[in-house]
């Protein structure tokens, strides 16, 4: 522990390790630490109270190892904080639907082209404009695709991402680079209830609503050229970066559960600090059965996005008249950032099964680790953290620190700092859109209220965020990303 | 091999659907009149949408929460009431009956488009539990006329309460994940 750190303002009984680790001790029902990374300016932003009472609320979970884990853009959440990473004994511990939340597999995408700044940049507007049409997104978007069979429906369930690549919808390199290889084990759609599957029938290949995007970016800064060199990227290059979930699907398979789970945690006698807690022992048949259908989530999930990326390749190439060649568009890596699952780990010199739940919180696996793909296992899994759609976005790396103190895990984008009441507060009387179109970035959006909802001060520093698990030698940056266009739904 | 038991999912009856009839007594006892607003109010909250609801009695604490939902998702004054929806909850007690009853409304609009301007909750006995009938009166979505605005993605049970404040007050807090 460092005694040495100003603490004013910081909330009480948070002890500094370092200038960027906190810990709270194991107190009253709490089974293990919580561990906090972050400045003393974060955590001195509004609210951060009741974020660790959250961190202390999971902590008194069965079964919890090591430390409930803080990442820098935590924020509050229902249950479990944004931002939070818990990894329980397979043997002795639970699985929880709100670990993971409703929208189950919300992860990242990055595409790199061959395209230069140059090459997009007086086709901007029009490149936007197509692809603001070609990909549904708002509230209840739907009709990317034909309406699916429940045949159809439950191949995805099991198959992922594979389901698109077979049918067209991309390469299998593209799988090679998703994590899980766009697919969890175990998936089982008799698991899934009828509601759900009706939600889920025409919405693969949407963008959804709310803080979900598509950027086009351009590669600003590199900070490690040799992990730029082996994921692809150089200044100057055009990126895209796709933000979505498992949609209605895993908003129902979430919804179903907590009832579930919450009847099985009464039935097993688990004490729950907050309904929205609500778990089951993983090896449970309540447990196994939620790990089932959310694996047919996720599944969904990678089907989503990698429909998205097919979708945003026929709109490219329509717009820039070029070849699939020229334009060179390919996968840099998806991560999922809402998500459970069966892990591997080292803890205190001991191998374990884990079930590491990551809520806003993206895997960061390290060099030579059998998860990551072979083109990367020399440098550590790409960790894909997207910023506000006025600032940045970055790439980073995995690290063997990551493995050792986060169970592979780190933080998945700025947090949110100020609620969408505030924001739309903040924005009243101003253009959004011109204020970005000033900057250089055309955004488009279908909702009303979203520029303002999403605005830039509404989130926090990513910089700073980013660089708090850098400098903790968690997940350095690879890459700065700057958006030239924003697509929200 | 592992045999996964059956979920025993949430139980919800669907009664009857279909267009408005004209006789009186089946139009809605409350119609919100575009002034959804009025009746709840928006807390802070730093990532989703938390509302506080009031309402005099228990069945009306529940058809404000109906329009909040709906008011959140479009603006109430396009919403024609052409279409009756109703559906009946019946749970441990008043809070689990406001979520079941705001799920089941969400999933009305998710699952068919309909959007609610109008409800009305009638209240029905039974030991130990809370029964209610929900009727909702408007119209599916129509994009030509139809905003719509904020997706929910589903009703939480965090923060969730309700309770008398005295007597003839109610309040109910509610977190939406959006």
């Amino acid at each position: 522990m460092n005694a040495d750190l100003d603490t004013a303002g910081i909330p009480p009984r948070l002890i500094p390790c370092n200038d960027v680790i906190w810990e709270i001790p194991a107190t009253g029902d709490m089974r293990v630490p919580g561990r906090i990374y972050a400045t003393k300016e974060l955590l001195s932003s509004p609210g951060q109270s009741d974020v660790l009472a959250q961190v202390r609320n999971v902590a008194t979970l069965p079964g919890i190892v090591r430390y409930s884990l803080a990442m820098p853009d935590i924020h509050f959440g229902y249950g479990f904080p944004i931002g939070g990473v818990a990894a329980f004994s397979v043997e002795d511990g639970v699985i929880s639907p709100g670990g993971v939340g409703y929208d189950i597999n919300c992860g990242v995408r990055l595409l790199a082209t061959d395209l230069h700044r140059e090459d997009i940049e007086p086709a901007l507007k029009r490149t936007i404009d197509q692809l603001f049409r070609d990909i549904p997104a708002g509230v209840g978007s739907s009709g990317a695709i034909q309406k699916l069979s429940r045949r159809q429906l439950e191949t995805i369930c099991v198959r992922g991402a594979a389901w698109a690549v077979e049918n067209g919808y991309g390469t299998p390199a593209d799988l090679e680079r998703t994590e899980a290889g766009g697919a969890l084990p175990g998936a089982d759609p008799s698991a899934v209830s009828e509601r759900a599957f009706a939600r889920g029938t025409d919405q693969v290949g949407t963008l959804g609503a709310g803080n979900h995007f598509l950027e086009v970016q351009v590669v600003e800064e590199i900070f490690d050229r040799e992990a730029a060199t082996a994921f692809g990227l150089a200044e100057g290059q055009i990126t895209l970066m796709i933000h979505v979930g498992s949609r209605g699907f895993g908003y129902q398979i979430c919804d179903d559960y907590l009832g579930v789970m919450g009847r099985a945690a009464a039935a097993y006698g688990i004490r729950l600090a907050d309904r929205q807690l609500a778990c089951s022992p993983v090896t449970s048949p309540e447990g196994r059965r939620y790990l089932a259908a959310m694996a047919c989530a996720a599944n969904y999930a990678w089907a989503n996005r990698q429909m998205l990326m097919h979708l945003i390749e026929k709109a490219l190439l329509r717009t820039l008249s070029l070849s699939p060649q020229a334009l060179g568009l390919r996968l840099v890596y998806d991560v999922a950032h809402n998500i459970a699952k069966i892990e591997q780990h080292t803890v205190e010199g001991k191998a374990m099964t884990l079930c590491v739940h990551r809520k806003g919180a993206t895997r960061a696996f390290g060099p030579q680790h059998p998860e990551v793909p072979a083109v990367y296992r020399s440098t550590g899994q790409p960790v894909l953290i997207p910023g506000d759609m006025g600032t940045a976005s970055f790439v980073c790396k995995g690290t063997r620190q990551a493995m050792e103190e986060t169970f592979g895990s780190t933080c998945h984008g700025a947090g949110r700092v100020m609620s969408r009441a505030q924001a739309l507060k903040r924005a009243r009387g101003r253009a959004i859109e011109r204020e970005l179109g000033e900057k250089g970035i055309v955004a488009r959006a279908q909702g009303r209220k979203t520029l303002g909802e999403e605005m830039p001060e509404a989130y926090k520093d990513v910089e700073a965020v980013v660089g708090v698990m850098g400098r903790a030698g968690i997940s350095p940056r690879v890459a700065r990303l700057r958006p030239l266009g924003v697509i929200k739904g | 091999m592992y045999q996964a038991p059956a979920v025993p999912w949430p139980q919800t009856k669907r009664i009857a659907g279909g267009a408005v009839p004209s006789s009186s007594q089946d139009r809605p006892s409350r119609w919100c009149h575009g002034r959804a607003a009025s009746f709840y109010t928006e807390l802070e909250h730093p990532a989703d949408l938390f509302l506080e609801i009031k309402g005099r009695d228990p069945a009306e604490l529940l058809e404000h929460a109906l329009f909040a939902l709906f008011d959140q998702i479009v603006d109430l004054r396009t919403v024609r009431l052409v279409r009756r929806r109703t559906f009946s909850v019946r749970e441990a007690d008043l809070t689990l009956a406001l979520r079941h009853t705001l799920t089941e409304a969400l999933a009305l609009f998710n699952l068919e488009g309909f959007l609610a301007a109008a409800a009305g909750v009638r209240w029905e006995g039974g030991e130990g539990t809370v029964g209610v009938v929900v009727t909702l009166w408007g119209e599916n979505v129509d994009r030509s006329r139809h905003e719509l605005q904020t997706e929910i993605k589903a009703v939480t049970y965090h923060r969730l309460l309700t309770e008398q404040t005295e007597p003839g007050a109610w309040r109910a807090t509610i977190l939406f994940d959006v």
